[in-house]
């Protein structure tokens, strides 16, 4: 039955050669609207590499504050901060926080390798308060204040592309153009752009430890959920007296994430419409296409039925007919498709687009059964000196 | 083998409705050979299609083999046909697209059979018809006697009981008819299959056993011949 089907298929490759080819290209559409659509999933339920929950944060412009003062005031603010005995921990650090549009990019190189990575400038609280995972080494501490060289720590994408893994990257230097750096530690990616951003070089990050009294800092506040509104209230007006000239202003963590999420929902629902447009016309597509195939052989099924075939038959043997057609024109799609894993074209990881090639040639299976099931029923009921008169 | 019991079928369409055939009674025997004349659009194809359950009557009963067909589903019907009949058209009816093994074998799929079985039979039922040398042709690679001579192959093939033949050699010229025709009354003779043939030629229907003539869908005459 099977080797007839291919003989019969065989032999009409001329006429199939539309539905051939419209399999093909539905495929190719499917695994690209699939590969994107995989990417961002898998982007977004990636960890982020920090916590962000119950983080409060504080946003200092010191305006024109007297240089001479801003040192003194960070100094005041920092110990005050230390004074209060419900927070959990505090932070200060640089603009580019987590879900911030701040973004400062450097060029890192070793011996042999060079690469873009986010820059941040941190804290030794830094680590504590977002609990970013330490892979390898250790965070800052006390000890690096006497160090010869700025320590440094590094994603474990930076380490892996400087160093081959994140356990060689220890104890290892780094050049930013003249001055060098040292690795202290390796810490999972730290995604700051948020859910829909990989990062810099597929997740490069670098942090400093730094003094913060050359750019307005950011103060970070993980504070008890049990005494959050009186000691949010209690700290605003402390750092108010302390620092009278800056202008404060404060935020959750939480809200800048769904700020953020919110400005990445427009660009993707209009992805998620052309792929759903395209969708629905590879579906039209196939449909029509079936449909037209399916009638032209009325004359051919009174035949077969005249010959002792059931409906039911009928109806597998045009479905089972359209599968073997859609699985021609899946070879040659997969021929194209598998290039993207193997030539690593856009960066995506072969997962994604191995899942895409699945859910594409699924989804053409499923749409084949789907749209030609109709039309072969149809056909197949067809009374049959009515389907004779048509051969 | 073939009884026919007040059948009539009625084609309604929109505006008109057409008696084609209007209280039919047959009975053909076993082993016979029966030809059905009379003029274009008095009902005999619809006569043959009903006989050979390709339609349904509007009413009255076919019985075939002793079993009376009503109320079978399509799926019993389809068995029925595959196991006891084989059809014969004026326009051949093959599947251009196959080749003349592949369009013989086309009965035999519908049964359990290995594809070495159903290849022998093929070629067995193509050699009756002298067309053993053309089995891997298409059919629009043959002449129209040859395209019959591969039809009658396709019908033979399953070893039915039962022919219907609907002008078989009513495309052909009287040579090729001919032929048609001798190989129609050596399988009628020599293996004993009952045959219900419809033609325009009297000469044809000279060799068979019995003629009947239908008139808008009503007998008008029936012969016996003695051979
Ligand atoms: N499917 C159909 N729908 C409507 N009328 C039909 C149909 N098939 C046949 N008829 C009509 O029934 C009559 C008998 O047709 P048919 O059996 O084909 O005649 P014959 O084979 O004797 O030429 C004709 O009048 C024909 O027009
Ligand atoms: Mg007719």
């Amino acid at each position: 039955m099977i080797r007839l089907l291919f003989k019969l298929i065989w032999n009409q490759r001329r006429k199939h050669f539309g539905i051939f080819f419209e399999f093909f290209f539905s495929f190719l559409v499917l695994f690209a609207v699939f590969s994107f659509g995989f990417s961002y999933l898998k982007q977004y339920l990636s960890p982020l590499g920090f916590d962000y929950k119950d983080i409060w944060v504080v946003e200092l412009d010191w305006n024109d504050t007297p240089e001479e003062e801003i040192s003194e005031t960070l100094t005041l603010l920092k110990n005050q901060m230390l004074s209060y005995g419900q927070i959990e921990t505090f932070s200060f650090s640089g603009k580019n926080i987590p879900f911030s549009t701040s973004s400062a990019i450097d060029e890192f190189s070793t011996e042999g390798e060079q690469v873009d990575a986010d820059v941040f400038k941190v804290d030794d609280r830094f680590a504590e308060l977002f609990a970013v995972n330490v892979q390898e080494g250790r965070w800052f501490g006390e000890e690096d204040a006497v160090s010869t060289y700025s320590p440094v720590v590094l994603t474990a994408s930076m380490a892996e592309q400087l160093f081959g893994s994140t356990a060689a990257a220890i104890e290892q230097q780094v050049q930013l153009r003249e001055q060098t750096l040292k690795v202290v530690g390796v810490v999972d990616n730290f995604r700051y752009r948020g859910e829909f951003s990989r990062g810099v070089g597929g997740g490069n990050g670098i942090f400093f430890r730094k003094d913060l009294d050359s750019n307005p800092p950011i103060l970070m506040v993980k504070v008890d959920q049990e005494a959050k509104a009186s000691l949010e209230a209690t700290i605003r007006q402390d750092l108010r007296s302390i620092a009278p000239g800056w202008v404060i202003e404060t935020n959750y963590l939480s809200d800048l994430r769904n700020k953020k999420l919110r400005s990445a929902l427009v660009p993707l629902a209009i992805v998620l419409i052309i792929s759903g447009f395209l969708l629905v016309n590879v579906a039209l597509g196939l449909f029509g296409l079936l449909w037209q195939s399916i009638s032209k052989r009325r004359g051919e099924i009174g035949i077969r039925k005249s010959m002792g075939s059931s409906n039911t038959e009928i109806t597998i043997q045009l479905i089972g007919e359209m599968l073997v057609l859609a699985s021609f024109g899946l070879i040659i799609g997969l021929f194209f498709a598998i290039q993207f894993p193997i030539l690593n074209v856009f960066g995506l990881s072969s997962s994604v687009y191995v899942g895409a090639i699945i859910a594409a040639v699924a989804s053409i299976y499923l749409l084949v059964i789907l749209c030609a099931y109709f039309p072969s029923n149809q056909a197949s009921k067809l009374p049959i000196a009515n389907a004779l008169r048509f051969e | 083998m073939i009884s026919l019991q007040n059948v009539e079928k009625v084609y309604q369409t929109t505006s008109i409705e057409t008696v084609a055939l209007d209280g039919i009674n047959l009975e053909v025997q076993q082993g016979e050979f029966l030809s059905i004349m009379g003029p274009s659009g008095c009902g005999k194809s619809t006569l043959l299609n009903i006989m050979g359950l390709l339609d349904e009557p509007s009413a009255g009963d076919v019985i075939l083999n002793g079993s009376k067909i009503t109320g079978y589903s399509n799926k019993q019907l389809a068995r029925f046909r595959n196991q006891n009949i084989g059809f014969i058209f004026q326009s051949y009816h093959l599947i251009n697209d196959l080749k003349v093994i592949d369009n013989v074998e086309l009965p035999l799929l519908y049964r359990n059979m290995s594809r070495k079985e159903r290849y022998d039979l093929s070629v067995e039922a193509l050699t009756k018809v002298g067309l053993k040398n053309r089995i891997d042709h298409f059919p629009n690679q043959l002449s129209g006697g040859q395209r019959q001579r591969v039809a009658i192959a396709r019908a033979i093939v399953g070893k039915p009981t039962i022919i219907l033949a609907d002008e078989p050699t009513g495309n052909l010229d009287s040579r090729m008819g001919n032929e048609i025709m001798d190989i129609l009354l050596k399988l009628n003779e020599e293996e004993g299959t009952t045959i219900v043939m419809v033609t325009h030629d009297e000469s044809m229907a000279l060799k068979t056993h019995r003629l009947a003539r239908l008139f808008d869908g009503t007998w008008v005459e029936e012969k016996a011949f003695q051979h």
